[in-house]
């Protein structure tokens, strides 16, 4: 499939059917995206938005997560943040950076918080249903032999929202990495998101697809770094596959 | 039930059907698209008989003040007038890359603009040519009334937000130079104009280089006020796809006529010009008064214009934006 793809696109630009000042051959992309890898520069900006997705990622899964284990937990919590909570979260992201940009400035904090954004609404959706989805039964066991509110979440809520967290996890890094590009505009000059908008803007299209490609690439990584953490998170689920 | 051979072939032709349906796709998208296809109208080009039946597609780039022309033109009726055979159609885009791609895929005919965006298409060998010069105006650089910021330079050592590779970008660079501060003392901020504002409003920025209608903007609210006038200009260029110079002069002369009317309403009345560009793009009226006597209307292609934008096509092939040399001379659509 991949081979197809990469076949049609250098048919397209060849053909004219897509203008070569625009979409460059992939010949072209392999070539500069190597010119890039070698002289240093994909690294640099790998770094940067690395640490911008792993930190924004990080903040917007434990907020999301606690939100969401509060909404799925305390019908006070349901009742008064999640109103609010579902309201808020289907604004986009983008929407949301004047306001990053009054509060929080043009450094990191604001790239940062954007993408934290994402991650942190997928999350508060998925761990309140999965919260929610409990078995009855057990929470009916644990409350027989009494246990604590704490325990109760410890032991039953908790693991049984993990598979809605992880499959929520996934999307919400493959969330993160699509933000990143919106949150590298602001006040930038580093990051692959930035390689794209910038390149895009001054017709670099080689240096716009290697910086597509190097997304691919890592978003592919955390993705099966994800993937392999959930599984081994929810090994004691038996499923299908 | 399947043999191993027919699931061979099977899934032989689901592999070879991939490539092939998104191909069909891509060809049913291209065919269903009320864009005008570039490909046909390429082929279609006989001038003797070089009206079409395709709209002209006529785009600013952004909303601003210097496209008065434009705005003046579209509400009077002008280009209709002008060119009764043709229809037109009326785009604002919000992005350069947005503007890049129409013109390099002939989805746009006609955009006002200043120089770079036409210049970064150039290097980039998308046939785009210099049909005139709408409009000149000042580059201004707003500070806050509060700050101690009082003159260029005071500038030296601060954050200034611009759009980088823009003319405002290459006028603030000149307006720098000019005064003697070295332009590598500043931090440039790459903004675009809403995080710019947002930026400014809240104190993450000194300086904000920026066009019409922003500085007025920020001088009517009270939160901004310009250093001393400068030298440094922006020409907001009318910007022809080259090919449609070729396949339909007489439609190129037609639109050109009416943005030259639009000029002289203009000049013989401006107030109802103003308020026609006030009603386009949405500004106060009061607004639209204070940014009025920074424009030039009458401005033309002149040789000390293109010299200014030969030094803009050197600045961004200096800075790196471009990575081939543009000659403006050349990119002037020959009378």
């Amino acid at each position: 499939m991949p081979l197809s793809l990469v076949l049609v696109w250098h048919w397209s630009v060849i053909s004219g059917l897509v203008p070569g000042t625009l979409i460059a051959p992939p010949l072209d992309v392999l070539t500069r995206f190597v010119r890039l890898l070698a002289d240093g520069t994909l690294l640099n900006h790998a770094v940067a938005s690395l640490v911008r997705i792993l930190c924004g990622y990080a903040i917007g899964m434990t907020l999301g997560i606690a939100l969401g284990a509060l909404i799925g937990t305390s019908r006070l919590g349901s009742r008064f943040l999640e109103p609010t909570a579902l309201t808020l979260i289907p604004m986009p992201a983008v929407a949301w950076i004047p306001l990053l940009v009054i509060l929080l400035g043009i450094g990191e904090t604001s790239k940062i918080v954007l993408v934290a954004i994402g991650s942190f609404s997928t999350l508060v959706i998925a761990t309140s249903a999965g919260v929610r989805n409990a078995s009855k039964e057990l929470v009916e066991v644990a409350d027989v032999f009494e246990k604590s509110r704490f325990d109760l979440f410890l032991h039953i809520l908790l693991p049984a929202a993990i598979p809605n967290i992880v499959s929520a996890a996934r999307v919400a890094m493959a969330l993160s990495w699509t933000l990143l590009v919106a949150a590298e505009v602001i006040a930038s000059a580093d990051g692959l998101g930035w390689l794209i908008w910038d390149s895009r803007n001054f017709a670099r299209p080689d240096v716009m697809i290697s910086g597509m490609v190097a997304i691919g690439i890592l978003g592919k990584c955390t993705d099966l770094a994800i993937y392999r953490l959930g599984l081994y998170l929810t090994r004691w689920d038996e499923v299908y596959r | 039930m399947l043999t191993p051979l027919s699931a061979r072939l099977r899934n032989g032709l689901l592999k070879l059907s991939a490539p092939a349906a998104l191909t069909l796709c891509m060809a049913a998208l291209a065919g269903c698209s009320d864009e005008p296809d570039p490909a046909s109208a390429a082929s279609a080009t006989a001038p003797a008989a070089e009206e079409t039946s395709a709209p002209v597609h006529i785009a600013t780039y952004f909303r601003a003040v210097d496209y008065a022309p434009f705005y003046v033109a579209q509400a009077e009726s002008l280009f209709e007038n002008a060119s009764p055979d043709a229809t037109f159609k009326y785009t604002a885009f919000d992005s350069p890359p947005a503007v890049l791609e129409s013109l390099a895929t002939g989805q746009v005919d006609f955009i006002f603009m200043a120089e770079p965006p036409a210049l970064v298409a150039a290097a980039a060998g998308i046939d785009v040519r210099i049909a005139m010069n709408g409009v000149s105006l000042e580059q201004e650089i707003l500070v806050t009334p509060d700050g101690d910021v009082k003159d260029v330079p005071g500038l030296d050592g601060k954050r200034i937000g611009v759009v980088a590779g823009t003319s405002s970008h290459y006028a603030l660079f000149k307006i720098l130079r000019d005064t003697g501060v070295d332009p590598s003392g500043v931090e440039i901020i790459d903004l675009s104009p809403p995080d710019a504002q947002a930026a400014f409003e809240s104190g993450s920025i000194d300086a904000w280089a920026i066009w019409p209608p922003h500085v007025q903007q920020q001088q009517i609210q009270g939160s901004g006020e310009t250093l001393a006038s400068s030298e440094a200009r922006i020409n907001s260029l009318v910007i022809v796809r080259g090919a449609f110079v070729d396949e339909h002069p007489e439609t190129y002369r037609q639109v050109l006529s009416a943005i030259e009317q639009a000029k002289t309403f203009i000049g013989e009345h401006p107030d109802q010009a103003k308020q026609l560009v006030a009603e386009a793009i949405n500004i106060a009226p009061e607004v639209i008064d204070l940014a009025w006597p920074k424009h030039d209307f009458a401005a033309t292609l002149s040789d000390e214009v293109l010299d200014d934008i030969q030094h803009k096509a050197d600045f961004l092939l200096e800075r790196d934006f471009i990575q081939t040399p543009v000659s403006v001379a050349e990119l002037v659509v020959k009378k």
